[in-house]
């Protein structure tokens, strides 16, 4: 299953349902029948959705990750380690999106940001 | 009764804190909302250019790529707005954008931090409006609700 996915990577799931239904009707698959002759087999695509989900799940962590690497020495030359690392250890969500109203609102002046912020 | 999916909303501004922190509560929520299959969320591509000139405006360098899959696996609903219908009630008429989105979409919760948006709770229409921390708070108690009334119905 995992080995169709990387070919699977930009389509919808609507069209995911429609290449795994077309993979069932191919002859390679109709080799598992045998009801007269023939076996029937009943597949639950919502499995397949659901890997597909995680697969989807844990392409875009590792996105938003290497996304986060890419700003993180840009966000902390703006605002310094010291407090970059203390918004990263807010447990409150409301104030880590707080803080980066304010972030998004210190346009071109790294100071304004700590002025605000005291 | 609960509806089988949650239709959210999140404004720029929690887009904006996600990907200049490196907050482990806002990733893990954000992405335990992000996987699972009871909500759907949604977004414009208003919500996403201006997550991509609130970052250019302080000139940090990213992938537009990386913008792009961000949004990926959510739902784009594009609204065209009647300048002559434009609510006057706005504190900020920019917003009005939000609430037509959340209005054609027909979202069930408008996610914000923004003090213009939350002037307007507890509803626009028939979306609730929440900062984060309050639909975290709500967020597990909506997906039992909707397992218990999905288990009912096929039962």
């Amino acid at each position: 299953m995992l080995s169709l996915i990387p070919q699977a990577e930009t389509i919808s799931l609507t069209d995911f349902r429609k290449v795994i239904s077309k993979t069932l009707n191919s002859d390679q698959l109709q080799i598992v029948s045998v009801k007269k002759g023939k076996k029937k087999v009943i597949i639950d695509l919502s499995l397949f959705e659901d890997m597909y989900r995680v697969w989807q799940n844990q392409q875009w962590q590792q996105n938003l990750e290497q996304l986060q690497d890419t700003l993180a020495p840009q966000v902390i030359n703006d605002i310094g380690k010291k407090e970059y690392e203390h918004i990263n250890q807010l447990t409150d969500l409301d104030a880590v999106v707080a803080s980066g109203a304010r972030l998004m609102n210190t346009k071109d002046k790294p100071n304004e940001y700590g002025a605000a912020h005291n | 009764m609960a509806p089988r999916t949650i239709r959210v909303i999140f404004d720029t501004n929690i887009y904006f804190a996600l990907v200049v922190f490196k907050n482990p509560a806002l990733k893990e929520f954000f992405t335990q909302v992000k996987s699972s299959k009871r909500v759907q969320i949604i977004y414009s591509g208003h919500i996403k250019q201006e997550l991509i000139r609130n970052l250019e405006e302080k000139k940090y360098k990213f992938s537009l790529k990386a913008i792009e899959n961000l949004f990926k696996g959510m739902e784009l609903v594009t609204v065209t707005l009647d300048k002559t219908r434009q609510p006057q009630h706005l504190r900020d008429q920019d917003d009005w954008h939000l609430f037509a989105l959340a209005h054609f979409s027909e979202a069930h919760y408008l996610v914000s931090g923004d003090g213009d948006i939350l002037a307007l709770k507890p509803k626009w229409g028939k979306t609730n409006i929440l900062t984060l921390r309050e639909f975290s708070n709500k967020f597990q108690q909506l997906i039992t609700a909707i397992d218990t009334n999905t288990k009912a119905k096929n039962s």
